[in-house]
């Protein structure tokens, strides 16, 4: 039985009129994520788990005493803790490490009887535009298999986009959900900062890392936001603003002021100019008013972004020492020995070159000249940004530089690797949400991301524009 | 500000990790590169500009203090590889 459902609301009311077995479409659910096992999306699946709430969930959806987002099948990225299940990160210094309890963005969705339907692969520690970085090996993108699916949420992205579950939570550090739902062509939203309480989400880069949404329609994302957003006490940075109602703000009003930065269109791809330019053309015509903005400090943004969570990173990934929890060195004759050994052994590649770099640049000599200078120039982004919110409600840019890249391409070279997050990181520097939506393909069929920013805590701008573009 | 071995080194042992000699090599090249690229920041001016350490603007988020459940003591040493359930064993670093 395929998933014949348009959104959430049509599968909630097929189930009411006993169109859809519940249970059947779990078990839909996880034929297909065994059928497509080549695609390494999940790095664990809960198919008992799964099945045994599906009938509890659909006796309460018959009994009309369900939640918000009951049957809604969603898979959770393995940096996120639900208690008694592994949390590995994809990394080998985390491999045997269960949770002791639930992030509390996973808690409320099964508060509101969402079915988990497991964890998925990723890259470690959140650190990759590729998912190439994983200690379960790469996720292929469901689109064309021979490429990579983004990162770091790949695994999240690719389970979505493969029709392997009905959504999935991601985490956004400087592009993370956006990347991968652009390569993939599905819609991936990343929350202004403290909009989602981060508590049982493992630390990468504290004052960056959000927690969102994929999802096929915007909907669904308004749906999810309603139950993940909000002040949460485990979370001081989680910020007491009101939650809208996003599921309401679906429909356009009055039409929006759409901000064009020059500074990201300068020598993009000539494709991805064009889809976008398309969009834009057809809200022309429904009247949005489209004017041109300058974002005069984007051309340090990956600077400034690699600078400060690389640094983040250093002093975040210092906790894992092989003593109260993760893996520890077998062999070692003192302390010292064993925190590196642990370390090394525990660690991949990228992640170790970012602990250094992070290291040193907060390091005694060099701190003012990195660390202390990227976080002035934070500032001067962020008041970009504010500035430009003076003049326009949302603004448009490419999600990435080019679509999705053939595995294996990129590795070589991190620094290239990291310019490919060129649009997306500015959002993280800011604090501010951005989604990413599909606006066409290119001319080999890989989907292409429109990417809309708005001003902080006003995520119904996002799904507003973003629903009338997709509809 | 090229980094060396030397450095190279010195940044490792406050990280406390290991890299063989062929990884050293390595990493002085790709640091090198991505340091030489963050010296762009170089040129733009940031006098008088203070560092923003944090996108938020809560200050100082206070609330009750209201005793909660917490986790257990056995799943404080669930994760744990060397432990007699009461303390977490580590080699001797006090002579």
């Amino acid at each position: 039985m395929a998933a014949t459902y348009s959104n959430f609301f049509s599968k909630l009311n097929k189930i009411k009129n006993r169109e859809i077995s519940l249970p059947e479409n779990v078990e839909f659910f996880l034929d297909q994520i065994n059928l497509k096992k080549n695609l390494n999306a999940f790095s664990f699946v809960f198919g008992e788990d799964a099945l045994s709430n599906a009938k509890k969930i659909e006796d309460k959806i018959l009994n009309n005493s369900h939640g918000k987002l009951a049957g809604l099948v969603v898979a959770i990225k393995d940096v996120l803790a639900v208690k008694d299940k592994p949390l590995t990160c994809s990394s080998n210094i985390l491999k045997n490490f269960t949770s002791v309890y639930t992030a509390t963005a996973v808690q409320k969705l099964i508060d509101e009887d969402a079915i988990i339907i497991g964890k998925t692969n990723c890259d470690e520690f959140a650190m990759g535009s590729s998912n190439e970085n994983s200690a379960y090996g790469p996720v292929l993108n469901p689109v064309d298999a021979t490429r990579v699916p983004g990162g770091s949420s790949g695994g999240s992205a690719a389970a979505v986009a493969g029709g392997l579950c009905d959504a999935a939570l991601g985490t956004d550090t400087g592009g993370s959900i956006r990347q991968p739902a652009a390569f993939c062509g599905i819609v991936g939203l990343k929350p202004s900062y403290g909009r989602v309480s981060r508590f049982g989400l493992t630390a990468f880069a504290s004052s960056f890392d959000s927690i969102g949404p994929f999802t096929n329609n915007i909907t669904d994302t308004a749906l999810i936001m309603e139950v993940l957003a909000g002040t949460d006490r485990k979370d001081n940075t989680s910020a007491p603003v009101p939650v809208p109602v996003y599921s309401d703000h679906l429909k356009a009003n009055a039409p929006l002021t759409i901000g064009i930065p020059k500074e990201f269109f300068i020598g993009l791809n000539k494709e991805i100019f064009d889809a976008i330019y398309r969009t834009i053309d057809r809200l022309k015509e429904k009247n949005y008013r489209v004017v041109e903005i300058d974002l005069p400090n984007t051309q340090y943004t990956i600077a400034v972004y690699y600078i400060l969570t690389m640094a983040e990173a250093s002093s975040n990934l210092s906790r894992y020492d092989g003593i109260r929890y993760g893996e520890r060195s077998a062999d070692y004759k003192d302390i010292d020995e064993l925190y590196r050994k642990t370390r090394s052994e525990g660690f991949g590649k990228e992640v170790k070159r970012r602990i250094m770099l992070g290291t040193y640049v907060l390091s005694s000599g060099y701190y003012d000249a990195y660390y202390n200078k990227a976080q002035k120039v934070r500032r001067l982004i962020k008041n970009d940004f504010s500035n430009a919110f003076k003049k326009v409600d949302v603004i448009f840019s490419p999600t990435t530089p080019y679509t999705a890249f053939k595995l294996g391409e990129k590795v070589a070279n991190p620094l290239d690797m990291y310019l490919g997050d060129i649009y997306t990181t500015s959002a993280n520097l800011a604090g501010i949400p951005a989604i990413s939506i599909p606006v066409g393909k290119d001319k080999d069929g890989l989907p292409i991301g429109l990417q809309i920013m708005a001003n902080s805590f006003n995520e119904e701008k996002l799904m507003q524009i973003s629903n009338l573009i997709l509809s | 500000m090229a980094v060396d071995l030397n450095e190279v080194k010195h940044i490792a042992e406050l990280a406390k990790l290991n890299f063989s000699d062929e990884e050293y090599t390595e990493l002085i090249e790709d640091m090198n590169n991505i340091l030489d690229y963050m010296n762009k920041l170089n040129e733009i001016n940031t006098d008088n500009v203070e560092p923003l350490s944090h996108p938020s603007d809560l200050f100082n988020e206070n609330r009750d203090d209201i005793p909660v459940k917490g986790i257990t003591k056995k799943d404080v040493f669930l994760n744990s590889s060397n432990n007699d359930e009461n303390f977490f064993i580590i080699p001797k670093i006090i002579g």
